[in-house]
């Protein structure tokens, strides 16, 4: 096996070309931003005016540059993640890990950070692997592999994942979803899948049964959906529950 | 090995934990502190509650007790500096650490420098004290205490850092350490000399590696106590304490190193 095209046991090499951003905060909070960037980078080997620019470089553009002097406990966590980032890409690795960086972060910086690996994706060549429940997160990415009980369940583009499903999913919430499953599965011929509260079928033509499946027990039902095929629906059919392991996503 | 990446490496983990130390300033106190408690208290009732049979006319046991708080001292900031690693562990420096190109030698080398030059710094600190017990100060009194002080660091601090790396928690950690580095002070001769104790403690406190600690810090004091003490001689001790060093170092380094 070869990572970056060295042999796995030349642990060094392939070490100084990744960077690794751990889902456990890795920062040194009694000291401040810039000063663990500045361990960061004599440990990879950067020292002086180098070091200083590049650290410069990647504060500014995670945008916490301003508080480089600040400590790191005096940070919020979504700050925090920031910075972290910016340690891991202080040495321009050509492979970034990230362990669900945007686990607990706001909807708006999440946004922000997928936009910037994406920007790193294309300016920097770079390649970045990483782990996320947010199915949505994955769309972006050229290759996703589903991982469930450790086992790998899929890997492919997200197109294709998703291509592999028929056109339209149809999405059925209600109270009693077990027992309609039956009725609804005997008089319309469509194959249910039941996960938790709610049914779900795939079809070319789901949208056509909507105002008969409504008519027939819409008193009964809470919502009717019907959607092109995501991420997530790929993986209910994959593994016939909603998600909630892992799943690593390669950018 | 020893090229330019490697001193960086190296200079970059010291730093770490020099700038760290003097952010704490509670770790400055309660290393500083509490050994100095002891040395004046019972330093003070000792002396003046009997007459140390083993402490020679014109000799205070304050003076008698001053090497033994250095030694002290030593093996506080020691456990103290091993402590950041189970704290590294827990904040996940540690692993930053893991997966950057820095060899296992590296990481031990920087910790265990790192923790050294903080402690003999701080020995040397309480070492200004000297006047106080009819002590000059003197070249060689800073020369060699320094050195004795920087093995003798090394050397214990390679041994705290071997059950910090195996223990999981600071609790534990420090429940451990009391439990050796306590009888271990308490037998090097700090409290009563070696030729004031019977056969078998003799044996005891001679496979003592503080005893060599405490004994080098002796001879800068004043070469002719260890003679008086019934201690090792100073070139033993600074083997004894060097070796120690490099076997700790060496054994550190093998604990460290991933298994694959």
């Amino acid at each position: 096996m070869k990572i970056l095209g060295f042999p796995i046991s030349q642990v060094a090499e392939i070490r100084k070309r990744i960077g690794v951003v751990f889902q456990s905060p890795a920062l040194d909070k009694k000291l401040g931003v810039a000063e663990n960037l500045k361990i960061q980078g004599w440990l990879y080997g950067l020292s002086g005016k180098v070091l200083e620019d590049r650290i410069a470089s990647v504060l500014e553009h995670l945008g916490v540059r301003d508080r480089s002097r600040d400590k790191v406990e005096s940070l919020s966590g979504g700050l925090q993640r920031r910075v972290e980032i910016a340690k891991a890409l202080l040495h321009k690795p050509r492979l970034l890990i990230l362990d669900e960086p945007t686990t607990g972060l706001d909807a708006h910086i999440r946004r922000d950070l997928l936009s910037y690996f994406q920007k790193l994706r294309s300016a920097e060549g770079m390649t970045i692997l990483f782990t996320t429940h947010y199915l949505e997160e994955a769309e972006i990415c050229d290759r996703v592999a589903l991982l469930e009980g450790g086992k790998l369940v899929a890997y492919d583009t997200p197109r294709n994942l998703t291509a592999s499903m028929q056109q339209e999913i149809l999405t059925i919430t209600a109270a009693g979803a077990a027992g309609l499953q039956q009725e609804i599965q005997k008089e319309s011929g469509l194959e249910l899948q039941l996960v938790g509260e709610e049914l779900r079928a795939e079809g070319h033509e789901a949208h056509k049964r909507v105002a008969w499946i409504m008519e027939r027990w819409g008193e009964r039902i809470d919502s009717l959906r019907v959607g092109k095929p995501t991420l997530e629906d790929f993986f209910i059919k994959q593994t016939g529950q909603r998600y909630e392991g892992r799943e690593e996503s390669n950018v | 090995m020893f090229n330019s990446v490697y001193l960086l490496s190296i200079w970059a983990l010291v730093y770490r934990e020099v700038v760290r130390f003097f952010r704490q300033m509670s770790r400055v106190i309660g290393a500083l502190g509490t050994p100095l408690l002891f040395w004046f208290l019972i330093g003070s009732g000792v002396g003046t509650s009997f007459q140390s049979p083993f402490v020679p006319e014109g000799m205070s046991y304050l003076e008698f007790l001053f090497p033994g708080t250095l030694a002290l001292i030593l093996l506080m900031t020691a456990m103290f500096s091993s402590i950041s690693i189970i704290q590294d562990r827990q904040e996940g420096f540690l692993q930053s650490i893991l997966v950057a190109p820095v060899a296992s030698a590296t990481l031990v080398g920087g910790k265990l420098l790192g923790g050294s030059l903080l402690s003999v710094f701080q020995a040397l600190l309480l070492l200004l004290l000297v006047p106080f017990i009819g002590i000059p100060y003197s070249f060689s009194l800073w020369l060699y205490s320094a050195f004795g002080l920087f093995l003798f660091s090394v050397a214990m601090s390679s041994i705290s850092f071997f059950f910090a790396w195996k223990i999981p928690s600071v609790q534990g950690f420090h429940a451990v350490m009391n439990l050796l580095f306590l009888p271990l002070w308490v037998l090097s001769g700090a409290l009563f000399p070696a030729s004031a104790a019977p056969g078998w403690l003799k044996v005891c406190m001679y496979l003592n590696p503080v005893t060599y600690g405490v004994a080098s810090i002796r001879y800068a004091l004043n070469p002719a106590q260890l003679e008086t003490f019934g201690s090792p001689s100073i070139s033993l001790s600074w083997l004894v304490l060097g070796g120690l060093a490099v076997l700790g170092y060496l054994v550190d380094v093998w604990i460290v190193k991933p298994r694959r």
